[in-house]
Parts: structure tokens; sequence; C-alpha cells
């Protein structure tokens, strides 16, 4: 029966209650017709055979009690007394008609059908007869004749009583046949009955097979993928409560982690903030140092200048002290030609002994001048020495100042490209430094973001948690409704379970295994 | 080297001059002039202590350096060097010849008391060049034999002069 499995639920239910509401349509239908065949006996009884005897019986009953008034006439009641009896056999006798006559219109059994003309001549007789009685006592209470009753009295015995039994002969009769005709419809209902009550316990018999076989494959091919269905969601729903679990711990652990780095995204950015003032500092310092170094600069090429000056004027002076120093050493020179000079006349005169005394004086005193003069030089030229001993020293200290300001110059220099590099790597710092600090905004924009959607992840999780809960609860719902009260297993995986044990409508015991039941396989039901 | 008798050094003028920072002595008679150093001209294949000749005043006269007479390392000649130009006696002929000196000082007098011998250094030692030792005005002066110095130099002169010194 794959097809049948693989309709709908609705749809199989459908085709399951249409089979068992077919069934009992049939089955009341049978049932129905049966009741027909009863009825139809059992109305010709109540509508014609009941009726129709009790209409003979209150004919005759009419007729009795009309008697009995027609009787009571003769006993000679009262007047007023008599006048209430003749009103009553008067209707009497009119009910009687009118009873036979609507027992010959409605009621007439086929079988009477040949009796009811007798019937109604004799009751004509009868009543014809009965009247005259009535009559003869009128007559009697007319003339207070005596003769009149007692011939009233004879009538009524003699004739009247003749035409009475005639009546009454034909009316049992007639009553006779209408009992015949009920019982012989009441035998026809039995009958009808009897085989209405086996149609309908084999109907019955059948009915159940199909309804407890129709209701053994709905039931499992309802509860078996519900089965499925449901092993399936349990374990589902296991595992999204554990899943959910580890998400809430993830999402609490993401939310702390981002607390934590939100808080190192703090200090980070505060450290930020200092490094980016300390390079801010570091750029206004190194500028100040390269307008110091400027500064520096300008004073060393004036100092440059200025020893370039003074080096002039050096210059100057040694050019004089050489000019000087020439003209010292010409008169030294003079004094050293002399000083010969005065050697060479104290020879001669030494020579020329006493004559030259004299001359020796002379030598001596020209000597004395030439010493004096050379001393003179000597002096000058030592105080030139010294002057051009100044004036180097003065040149050497000018060319080590010009060289220490060179050496300015040169380092100015340097301090100026390295003041403008630091300025430069300062700048570029910031720059980077604005970088980070925009990437470190972005890294806390996005711990925050972080840290709201793990919060949120963890209430997700939470409903998550909450869902699951209610699935599993809805599971546990569903598997109280598929197997019963009894059925509904709190924490225990449902796959594990058993093959399961159902209550079908036919079963008043609930977990009643429909294998031993019925003994149909799957392979048997797969048939279907 | 020959070697001849000093003579002993007697009282009397002496011309200071210095050679290598020591101040020596020369008997003024046999100065005849002393002069600055004029341009000398160098004669080959001569002995190293003659330095050359001199034009003085029209008179070719060989120069000696003294340095290398006494031994001592030469130097550079400065403007104080001058030429002592001695003149002496050698078997009857009338030499003169010129002294490179580093400096001329004085003229000073010297007492016999201010003379000494010159002392004994030993005996493989000998001082042949110096006539003695003086003292003036607390300095030592090393008296020269000018005529050791000269006879230790064997050199022709072109001309002998006989003229006195102008």
């Amino acid at each position: 029966m794959k097809w049948f499995n693989s309709l709908s639920i609705a749809t199989k239910l459908g085709i399951g209650f249409a089979i068992l509401v077919a069934m009992a349509l049939s089955m009341a239908a049978i049932g129905y017709v049966g009741m027909r065949s009863i009825m139809e006996p059992a109305d010709t009884v109540a509508g014609e055979a009941l009726p129709g005897v009790d209409t003979l019986r209150t004919f005759q009953a009419m007729q009795e009690s009309m008697f009995t008034y027609s009787q009571g006439l003769m006993l000679e009641p009262p007047a007023d007394v008599a006048a209430e009896y003749k009103d009553a056999w008067t209707q009497n006798n009119a009910d009687a008609s009118a009873s036979l006559d609507t027992y010959g219109d409605k009621y007439l059994a086929p079988e009477n059908a040949a009796l009811i003309d007798d019937m109604k001549k004799a009751w004509a007789d009868l009543a014809e007869a009965d009247g005259h009685a009535v009559a003869l006592y009128d007559k009697f209470v007319e003339t207070g004749d005596e003769k009149y009753l007692t011939e009233a009295k004879a009538w009524m015995a003699g004739e009247e009583n003749d035409r009475y039994n005639t009546s009454v002969e034909l009316l049992s009769k007639m009553i006779a046949n209408e009992q015949a005709r009920a019982a012989a419809q009441m035998e026809a209902a039995d009958a009808a009955m009897q085989q209405a009550l086996t149609l309908l316990i084999i109907s019955a018999a059948l009915a159940f097979v199909i309804a407890v076989t129709v209701s053994i494959a709905l039931t499992r091919s309802i509860t078996r993928p519900l089965e499925k269905v449901i092993s399936g969601l349990a374990a589902g729903a296991d595992q999204v409560a554990g899943a959910s679990d580890q998400v809430a711990g993830a999402s609490q652990l993401l939310a702390q982690g981002s607390s934590e780095q939100a808080a190192n995204i703090e200090e980070t950015s505060s450290s930020l903030e200092e490094i980016s003032g300390m390079t801010r500092e570091n750029a206004v310092n190194s500028r100040r140092a390269d307008e110091a170094a400027r500064a520096a600069q300008t004073s060393a090429t004036e100092g440059v200048d200025s020893v370039s000056a003074m080096s002039d004027a050096i210059d100057r002076i040694k050019q004089t002290s050489d000019s000087t120093a020439k003209i010292i050493k010409t008169i030294d020179e003079i004094a050293f030609q002399t000083n010969l000079l005065a050697l060479n006349a104290a020879v001669e005169a030494a020579r020329a002994g006493d004559a030259g005394k004299g001359f020796a004086v002379v030598a001596e005193e020209v000597r004395s001048l030439a010493q004096r003069s050379a001393e003179a030089a000597k002096n000058t030229t030592a105080l030139i020495e010294e002057s051009q001993g100044s004036a180097q020293l003065g040149v050497s200290a000018s060319e080590q100042v010009a060289g220490s300001l060179k050496l300015i110059v040169e380092n100015v220099n340097s301090v100026t490209e390295l003041a403008s590099q630091i300025a430069t790597a300062s700048e570029e710092q910031a720059a980077g430094i604005e970088q980070v600090n925009s990437a470190v905004a972005q890294m806390d924009r996005v711990t925050q973001s972080n840290a709201a959607n793990a919060e949120e992840s963890a209430s997700a999780s939470e409903e998550l948690s909450a869902q699951a809960r209610d699935l599993r609860g809805m599971v546990e719902t569903l598997i109280r409704t598929v197997r019963g009260e009894r059925a509904a297993v709190t924490g225990e995986s449902v796959a594990s379970a058993p093959a399961p044990a159902y209550a079908t409508g036919a079963n008043a015991a609930p977990r009643v295994n429909p294998e031993k039941v019925l003994p149909l396989t799957d392979a048997d039901l797969a048939e279907f | 080297m020959t070697e001849t008798t000093n003579a002993p050094a007697h009282a009397g003028r002496y011309l200071t001059f210095s050679v290598a920072d020591e101040v020596y002595g020369l008997d003024i008679l046999r100065v005849q002039e002393i002069v600055g150093m004029i341009p000398l001209t160098r004669v080959p294949r001569l002995p190293d202590s003659v330095a050359g000749v001199v034009n003085l005043r029209g008179r070719i006269i060989p120069v000696l350096e003294l340095r290398r007479s006494l031994g001592l390392p030469p130097v550079v000649h400065s403007e104080r060097t001058c030429i002592i130009i001695v003149r002496s006696e050698l078997d009857g002929v009338t030499r003169v010849t010129g002294l490179i000196v580093d400096g001329v000082s004085d003229v000073v007098d010297l007492a016999p008391v201010d003379i000494e011998d010159t002392p004994e250094f030993g005996q493989s030692i000998e001082t042949p060049y110096l006539s003695g030792i003086g003292r003036h005005e607390e300095r030592i002066l090393l008296l020269l034999d000018i005529d050791t110095i000269l006879a230790n130099c064997t050199v022709d002169v072109a001309d002998i002069d006989q003229s006195p010194a102008a």
C-alpha cells in the first residue's frame, strides 16, 4: 500500500473514515431496508389492522352501548333519564354507523372486502330493528300502552336478537380476519426482522473486520512516520538544546572576551593617546630644534664671517709683523755686520798693539753699539716673534674657531636634517597613529558590536533553549498523543523506543500490542 | 793624521766663537778677519773637512768646515755662520785659511789664571787640537790650536797673500 502511505494524513484519515462511514452507511442502509421490511407489516398492523380492529371494536362497543340504552329504555326510566338514553342511543347509533363506515373506508382488510357489504347490511338491519324497538318505546311513552313495551321487548329478544347474532357473527368474522391479517403481518415482520438481523450481524462482522484492518493500517501508516518524526524531533530537540547550550556558553565567553577586548582597546586607546601626544610634542620639539639649529646656523655663519674678518685682521698683523721682522732682520744683519766689523777692528787693534788701543776702544764702543743694536733687534725680534706667535696662536685659534664653526655648521646641518627627518617622521608617526587610532576605534566598534551580538546571541540561544524545551514539550505531547499517557517518557531518547504500542478504537484496553491482536507483519501491510 | 805637539795656550786676547753649542777661543793674533757667510765654491776631490773656496775681495781662500775638522756632524749654515780668516805659518809659508763656524761672539781678555791645560782624559785619548781650557765669566772656552787644525788638511793654496788683511 505504498500509494496509500504516500497520501497525507488528512487523506488517509478521510479514506479510512470514508470506508468506515461507507460501512456504517451500508449497515444503516441494510438496517433501514430491514426496518422498512419490518415496518411495512407493522405499518399495516398499526395503520390498518389495529385501527380496523379498534374501529370494529368501537363499532361493536357503540352497538353494545346503543343496546344498553335501548334496553335501558325498556326498563321504563324516568322521562329525563329516558331522554338522556334516547340521546345517547341516537349518538351511539350514529357513532356505530360512523365507525363502520370509517372501517369500510379506511381500514378495510382485503379479507373483509367481501364481508363489508354484508356487514353494513346486517348493521342496517340491526339498527333498523333497534330503532323499531325504540320507536315502539316511544309509542309506549306516548301512549303509555304497555303492549308497545312488551312488543318492543319481544322484538328485541326475537328479531332483533337474530339480526344481532348475524351482525355479531359477521363482526366476529371480520374481527377475526383483521386479527388474522395482523398476525400474518406480524409474522412477516418477524421474518423480516430475522432477515434484517442476520444481515446486520453479517455486515457488522464484516464491518468489524474491515474497520480493524483499516484502523490498523491507518494507525500504523500514521504513527510510523509520526514515530520517526518524533524520534527525529526528539533527537533534534536534544541536539538543538545541546547546541543552544553550547551557543549560550560560547556567547557568554564571546561576551566576556569582548568585554575584555573592549577594556584592552580602552587601554590601547589611552596608550595611543599618550603616544599621539608624545608624537605631537616630538614634532613640536623637532620643529623647535630645527628653528634653533637654523638660528645656530645663522649665528655660526655670522661667526664664520667674523672669524674670516678676524683672520684677515690677523693676516694683516702677520704681514705687518713679517715686514717688521724683515726690517728687524735687516737691522740685525746690520748689527751683525757691525759686530763683525767691530771684531775685525778689535783684531786689527790687537795686532796693532799699543798704537791700536784708541782704535780698540772705538772698536769696543762700536761693538757695544752693535751689541745694543743687536740686543734691541733681538728684543724686537723677540717681541715680533711673540707677536707672530700670538698672531699664529690667533690664526690657529681662529682656524680652530673656524673649524669649530664649520663643525658647528656641519652639525647644525645634520641637526637640521635630523630635525626635519624627525619632523617628517613625527608627522608620519602621527598619521600612522591616526590610522591606528581609527583602526582601534573601528576595533572598538567591532568589539562593541561583537559584544552586542554576543548578547543577542546569548539571548537568542536562551530563546533557542526555551524553544528547544518547548519543542521537547511538544514532542512529549506528540508522544503522549501518539502512544498514550503512559508512554510519554521525559529525558529518554525516543529513537530507542520499541515498536510502538497504540490503542485502536476497536480495542478497549490500551497498550495492546497489535502484533498479537493481528499477526500482521510489515510485509503484509506493505502490500496495502 | 800627523801628530804635532800642542803649543800651550797663553794669556791674551781670544776671539770666542761657537761651534755646536760649545764656545771655543782663538788667539786673536792669528785672526786676520771675520766675515759673514759668503758664497762657497766646492772643489771636488778634496777631503770632507775642506768645504771649498771663497772669493774674498778678489782673493781665493780655502775654507774649512771646522765642525768636520772637530769631528762634529755638519749642519746647515745659518745667517750667523761666519768665516774666520786665520793666518798660519807652516814651513815658512804663510797660509790664509777660512774656518766656518756657527757664530762669533766676542773678543775677550784671558789672564793666565783663566787658562788651564787641557785635562787628561786618558792615555789613549788625545786632544791635539786644544791648546787649553779658558774660563771667562763662568764659561768654559775651548782654546783651539789652530795650527793643529790646519795641519790636518793637506791643501795647496794657489795663492799666498803676504799683504796684511784689510
